[in-house]
């Protein structure tokens, strides 16, 4: 008996349709990889020092709650161990640039409005915080946290950096 | 009769595989359109927002708990 297109052609449909309902899950950074070379470069952190990227939008109350905690802690290092560099998920520029200026970000901001630098440490949650040392991960806070400078300094004793 | 209900199984397949319905999660740096205003009950007019909340405590007798945290960012 010969096979008939109908017998087949159901059963990969079937296939594609489990394929399609599968969630696709975006792999998120993880303590302990290696950024990639592109993103070094965006990055630009000086060496010697714990890079702390810092990922907000406009839209993320929380993270407009933690900047003013995050400047604080920035002012505190005195003899800059860490270089904070904020990543700006916005999609829209303006409204981007007008919140940096309403908090009156004072520390070096990407603009990522592709979203494409988020994309490759893909947060579960925003706001989203990494430690990176010589392009290595090292630790990470996903989510609102209250009194990040803290928990900043804190986490950078744990690392051996002394602030 | 078994053809027929194969092409409509094959049919069903079809519209299923090619239907709108999307099954990929919205990221979490992707939610700024669902914390805007113009997504919350009543859109960017709070009026609307109280207004609603005025007919609930008339008819209730009670008030508040119509609040949600957060910007919509899954951070709370």
């Amino acid at each position: 008996m010969k096979p008939s297109i109908f017998n087949v052609v159901p059963s990969a449909m079937f296939l594609v349709l489990l394929f399609l309902l599968t969630p696709k899950l975006a792999s998120s950074a993880e303590v302990g990889d290696t950024i990639s070379e592109h993103l070094q470069k965006q990055l630009n952190i000086p060496k010697g020092q714990v890079g702390v990227v810092d990922f907000f939008a406009s839209w993320c109350l929380s993270c407009a709650k933690e900047i003013p905690d995050i400047k604080k802690m920035i002012k505190q290092d005195s003899q800059q161990k860490m270089y904070v560099v904020g990543i700006d998920v916005d999609e829209n520029l303006d409204e981007g640039i007008a919140f940096q200026k309403e908090l009156s970000i004072d520390f070096p901001v990407i603009n990522d409005v592709n979203q494409t630098i988020i994309s490759e440490f893909a947060p579960i949650a925003m706001p989203a915080l990494y430690y990176i040392i010589d392009n290595k991960i090292v630790g990470k806070h996903i989510g609102a946290v209250p009194n990040i400078d803290e928990k900043i300094k804190n986490d950078l004793q744990q690392l051996g950096v002394k602030t | 009769m078994k053809q027929l209900m194969k092409k409509k199984l094959l049919l069903i397949i079809c519209c299923c595989a090619c239907s709108a319905c999307s099954t990929v999660p919205v990221k979490s740096w992707q939610k700024g359109t669902l914390a805007s205003e113009t997504m919350r009950f009543g859109g960017p007019n709070s009026m609307i927002k109280k207004f609603d909340e005025h007919i609930y405590t008339s008819k209730e007798s009670s008030k508040g708990g119509g609040g949600v945290s957060g910007g919509g960012c899954g951070c709370n």
